[in-house]
């Protein structure tokens, strides 16, 4: 058991120190900071302590004016030095904190966004994110971490410095607040394993907690709570939680307060001690009346001392704790940018898959089986299938989201792999069927932080069939989109936010065009308008379509049918209505209602 | 906006929850109010009596019973805060708890129009700091804040006390910097609150772009379009806003503690300096000496805990005025004090003269909009994107109130109805699918506040074309929807999603059937299943379709065409194929390329 404890105090150790490491990496004037700051307030309590003695010894004794003022004037300068200094310090400390809690923060969305994308589908690494973001959250880690280790540093000073004036006095003494402050700190533990143990059973609370929590502020869904009645359903189950929580925290302050109320009798013991310690040798004559006060005071600083350092140190461990969960997260593979290839001069692209099979991580079955297939450049693709044959998964594999287990993909001959990555995301346009529109303006939603060029947003926007509308705006291409942030944003149809997201990749202007149900939300004309300008879009690009609506199916060049993670019919609309199969079935499923 | 409520009354309605709430409070803050006030004073007054008796009489007993006497009182005293504060602590969230709860409420029931306004989103940002939704702010702050204040109040009092024992003009001095440095302490808890709208903003925009970064579902958009740099500076560009706020904050308390430096530098110059000439003037005691040092040290640290304590009951008194006011934030739509009874099934109903546009905005979605939707009927609504198809849904569901002109349900305007039981004449469908973290059978049966109908839900499943995925769960309809809730839990497609939307709205059977694009992430197959089993999901009830596929048009007893607000036609698909107008235009645009072909059929 003993190995078992070693091993975890070395693991939350070494989990500390990356996070220091880290912070130093993340912003590096913090730790110089800290510990001036750490050392001033370390050091700030001793004229208090020291200098009334002093003039307590004078007053009794020889009683020279000049001293007692001389004494009187360093009590009070240090208290100033020390206050002024301190304050200054102390704010820049904390902003700095503030900066470094963003800068990790910041740290982490980098991780999360360079992350592996096969990670980011794994529900167990969903999983994980949360749990170590939760925690981090929880215990406050990012505002909290580095002032506890700051802490410790600072009352580690404060402590030693007091116990060498208390033992330049009394060695004895020492031992006995030493002793008695073990026991405290035996106490402080027990009482801290209770508490360990209530916060796991109110972790998985705390999480359900949260997110009903978010519910009823997430206003997404507002349409859905009210005409659902759903209020009712939310609150009973944040009642819940509350009543959960409330007998859970009434058992732990009641263990809580019983030793807290001990420890603190023993702190008021080791006072008295002291005292009894200072009255024994005042009486002696082994002391003068001004050693007296020091004793006390010393006294009393090393039991305050004592058991802050005592509670930090067990923040320190719930934070080596938290922090390994994170790191682990952390250490979650970043994106293979091995490809070193230049795409610079590629204008026109040919695909080909070669006997690709696919399967996303811990799963049996293979999503795409031995898929094999040429689009040429210029070429024109379609393809159909039911939902969940795998044709978003083609998508994925394409976009180098994902890598095939067996087989390879190759861009004019060459595989995708080899590319560097920026240069092949270059290549690409694509419009996912969860396309995401963004609380910003339509400019930067369509060119994003790159400088926005007017006219060809403009020639975007137009093919994409939503200029009329954007100049309709009162702020045209500058206006926000959505109203969270701005009473003059504008609040567009889904019809209408599927257009911008279509202006967006034809911004883009990449030779390899792929539009995942590009038409879900427009109206008739709209995918009319789409289908006909269709040709003009995909002028010179090889475009790949993917389509419930098959109507689309027919100003494709080829179609390729999914089914079950294999491409089971290849061909032009023609020839698959005539061979009769899975495609004209689907074909004949929505065309009758035409005819 | 004015915001702020008396700062009286708000601790006056904090009060009235405990009352209301949790009583114990009262005789706890009591009691810890006498304790806290005392126990400072051992720990002045018997050292005092310590030192007396070795310097002048030093009789070995009288000092071992004054040093028993010091430990026992000064052990009662800790032990008793430690005590009190361990019963304490557990009180303030049962105040707290039934404060959110109303508040969480109204989030979920004001009416829907406000969630989309930008000031009221800001203004939930406030108020839940307000109603104490971290432990040490807000209504649980407070009540913190008044465990604590008395007590240090009293005891500043005895320190006081003792000074003016000593010299009455030191008193003066002290009461006057007491005076500045809290007269700063409170001007800068008011400068921090007149920073908060601006910082709640910020907040929301950078908690937004935070989403992003942290939301796995942007990952795709991200990579492909190379967002990462941009999300991040946007993120920090804000976050740089926040402290660069709260750095004009620190300044301004960085001042006040100059300022009381100053003071205290003055205060124990002069306190020191006239003890100093007292003791060797031989007007007093050393002792006595030693207990006044230690009295203006504990005078020092007493101040500031009071001043602190009392700053924060006015600060925080000024979160609870975020949370009251939100409390009696006007719904922007109005509630009839007597509302009509819901008249019985078939429901008709009317758009008479209906305009909307958006509250602020002067651009009319709806001009004099007339409609008629009769009982029983299925009524298809199709145009363009944007022509204000989902807005008709939402006045029709009373999530917006009409600007001008009426609705009427069955003769009656649909105002004068209670908001929550005309909403339970309606199933609606969505265009976004949402399912919650429940389980599937919480996600269907919903609506019926936790007595959930186990075989109507199985029912609704296998209505719905879902009862086949279900089957296949390992906890079946006790499975958790999302995956986050539960590790159990399992991700459904978009598909089932929608499937389990569908079955939502069956299960809650209302009267009223509401569809907006229900089909549109479903394959051609599972889209024609839909469509034939349309007919029976919407037995002899009043329904509304929105579509874009006009084939599913078809199955509806009349067709609304929308076009810039207007209905510009109206009749059933064949009327309006026969006259040859927009409808049958846009569906010849549609049919186009599922006409026959040479190959075809």
């Amino acid at each position: 058991m003993t190995k078992n404890t070693t091993q975890e105090r070395r693991n939350e150790l070494s989990a500390i120190w990356q996070f220091i490491k880290l912070a130093r990496r993340l912003c590096p004037g913090h730790i110089p900071l800290a510990t001036v700051s750490a050392i001033i307030d370390a050091i700030a309590p001793f004229p208090g302590i020291v200098i009334p003695g002093y003039i307590l010894n004078e007053l009794a004794g020889p009683g020279r004016t000049e001293r007692l003022l001389a004494y009187i004037g360093m009590l009070l300068a240090g208290n100033v030095a020390v206050g002024f200094t301190g304050s200054i310090v102390r704010k820049k400390l904390k902003t700095s904190e503030e900066k470094l809690a963003d800068r990790f923060e910041l740290h982490v969305g980098r991780h999360i966004m360079h992350m592996d994308f096969e990670k980011l589908e794994d529900a167990g690494i969903l999983d994980m994110k949360e749990k170590a973001l939760f925690n981090l959250r929880l215990h406050n880690v990012l505002t909290e971490g580095p002032a506890t280790i700051a802490g410790i540093f600072r009352l580690l000073i404060t402590a030693a410095g007091v116990t060498g004036l208390i033992a330049m006095l009394n060695p004895v003494l020492i031992v006995a607040l030493f002793f008695l402050t073990g026991v405290n700190a035996w106490l402080y533990r027990r009482v801290q394993a209770t508490k360990q143990r209530f916060y796991q059973d109110i972790a998985v609370y705390n999480r359900q907690f949260m997110y009903f929590r978010n519910l009823t502020q997430d206003f997404t869904n507002a349409k859905d709570v009210r005409i659902y009645r759903m209020s009712s359903y939310i609150l009973e189950r944040i009642s819940r939680y509350y009543s959960a929580a409330d007998r859970i925290f009434h058992k732990m302050f009641l263990t809580q307060r019983r030793h807290d109320g001990l420890g603190a009798v023993i702190i008021q013991m080791q006072t008295v001690l002291a005292c009894a310690f200072a009255v024994w040798g005042v009486f002696r004559g082994k002391l003068m009346i001004g050693d007296f006060t020091i004793y006390i005071s010393a006294a009393i600083r090393f039991s305050a001392s004592a058991t802050e350092l005592m509670t930090k140190l067990v923040d320190l461990q719930m934070l080596g704790r938290v922090l390994q969960d994170y790191l682990a997260f952390e250490r979650l593979p970043e994106r293979n940018l091995s490809g070193k290839r230049s795409a610079d001069d590629i204008v026109c692209v040919r695909i080909e898959f070669r006997n690709v099979w696919f399967r996303y991580p811990n799963t049996e079955s293979y999503a795409l089986k031995d898929v094999s297939l040429i689009i040429n450049s210029g070429e024109r693709l379609s393809i159909a299938g039911k939902n969940g044959a795998g044709k978003s998964t083609f998508i994925k594999l394409l976009c180098r989201l994902y890598r095939p287990e067996k087989g390879c993909i190759l861009l004019n001959g060459v595989d995708i792999n080899d590319f560097e990555e920026a240069q092949y995301s270059r290549l690409l346009s694509v419009l996912f069927q969860d396309y995401k529109i963004f609380s910003f303006s339509i400019r930067e939603n369509l060119a994003f932080d790159r400088p926005y060029e007017q006219d060809r947003g403009r020639n975007s926007l137009k093919k994409a069939g939503i200029l009329e509308k954007v100049q309709s705006l009162p702020l045209g291409a500058d206006t926000p989109l959505y109203k969270n942030f701005d009473k003059d944003g504008a609040e567009l149809s889904g019809g209408e936010m599927q257009k911008i997201a279509i202006a967006r990749i034809l911004y883009k202007d990449a030779p390899l065009l792929v539009l995942d149900e590009p038409a879900a939300n427009l109206d008739p004309y709209s995918e009319y308008d789409l289908y006909s300008r269709f040709n003009a879009m995909t002028e010179g690009k090889t475009t790949i379509y993917i389509s419930h609506r098959l109507s689309s199916c027919r100003f494709c060049d080829a179609i390729a049918v999914f089914e079950d993670g294999r491409i089971v019919e290849y061909g032009s609309h023609e020839e698959l209505v005539c061979k009769g199969g899975l495609y004209a079935r689907m074909w004949q499923a929505q065309a009758q209602y035409y005819q | 906006m004015k915001r702020e409520e008396g700062l009286l009354q708000n601790h006056f309605y904090v009060w009235q929850c405990v009352w209301r709430y949790n009583r114990v409070i009262v005789p706890l803050i009591l009691a810890n109010t006498l304790v806290t006030a005392a126990a400072p004073f051992t720990g002045i007054l018997l050292p005092r009596q310590i030192l007396d008796e070795l310097l002048t009489a030093r009789r070995p007993g009288r000092l071992v019973l004054l040093l028993i006497s010091f430990f026992l009182l000064s052990a009662l005293f800790s032990y008793l805060t430690q005590e009190l504060k361990g019963i304490f602590m557990a009180q303030p969230v049962r105040v707290t708890a039934p404060c959110m709860n109303s508040m969480y409420r109204k989030c979920m029931e004001i009416s829907f129009q406000c969630t989309e306004d930008p000031d009221f989103l800001n203004h939930v940002q406030t108020a839940q700091k307000g109603g104490g939704r971290d432990n040490f702010g807000g209504i649980s702050g407070i009540l913190h804040k008044w465990f604590e204040a008395p007590g240090a109040v009293i005891a500043l009092c005895g320190y006081l006390a003792l000074i003016a024992n000593l010299n009455r003009a030191v008193l003066i001095i002290l009461m006057c910097s007491m005076g500045i440095s809290y007269a700063l302490s409170l001007a800068q808890k008011r400068y921090e609150h007149n920073k908060r709208e601006e910082l709640a903003g910020w907040e929301r925009r950078s908690d937004y772009l935070y989403g992003i970064m942290y939301d796995f579902s942007y990952g795709k958009e991200i990579r492909l379009c190379g967002l990462t740099d941009w999300l991040g500076g946007q993120f920090m560009l804000y976050r740089d806003k926040i402290r660069g706020t709260k750095k004009s904050i620190k300044n301004f308390e960085l001042f006040r503690v100059w300022v009381e430096l100053l003071l205290s530098l003055i205060r124990e110059g002069i306190v020191y300096g006239y003890l100093v000439f007292m003791v060797a003037k031989k007007d007093m005691t050393i002792a006595d000496f030693t207990m006044y040092a230690a009295v203006i040290a504990g005078f020092k640290g007493a101040f500031e805990r009071t001043a602190g304590h009392l700053a924060d009951l006015y600060g925080l008194s000024m979160q609870i005025s975020d949370y009251r006011t939100f409390m009696s934030r006007p719904d922007e739509m109005t509630q009839e004090r007597e509302p009509q009874p819901i008249p019985p099934a078939p429901y008709e109903f009317e758009f008479r003269n209906v305009s909307w546009r958006y509250p602020g905005s002067d651009r009319y979605v709806f001009k004099d909009l007339n409609l008629t939707i009769p009982g029983g009927e299925r009524l298809a609504l199709t145009g363009r994107n944007g022509a204000g198809k989902s807005t008709f849904i939402k006045l029709l569901l009373r999530l917006y109130d009409v600007t001008e002109g009426e609705i009427l349900c069955n003769g009656i305007n649909i105002k004068k109805f209670d908001r929550r039981a005309y909403y339970d004449l309606f199933s609606a469908v969505f265009q976004e699918v949402i399912p919650l973290g429940f389980s599937v059978a919480d996600n269907v049966g919903v609506c019926d506040e936790g007595r959930i109908d186990r075989e109507r839900v199985d029912l609704c499943i296998r209505r719905a074309g879902l009862a086949d995925k279900v089957r296949a769960l390992r906890y079946g309809a006790d499975t958790c929807v999302l995956k986050n809730m539960d590790d159990e839990g399992v991700e459904f497609s978009g598909g089932e999603k929608q499937k389990l939307m569908i079955a939502r709205a069956l299960y809650k059977n209302g009267a009223v059937m509401i569809t907006d694009e229900p089909t549109a992430a479903l394959d051609p197959l599972a889209e024609q299943e839909i469509y034939e089993h349309f007919d029976r999901l919407t037995q002899g009830k009043t329904a509304v379709y929105v579509s874009h596929r006009l084939a599913s048009t078809r199955f509806c007893d009349a067709i609304a065409v929308f076009e810039d607000g207007r209905i510009v036609e109206y009749g059933s698909h064949e009327e309006l194929m026969g006259r040859a107008g927009k409808y049958a235009r846009m569906f010849q645009v549609q049919a186009k390329y599922y006409g026959q072909e040479e190959g075809g059929r």
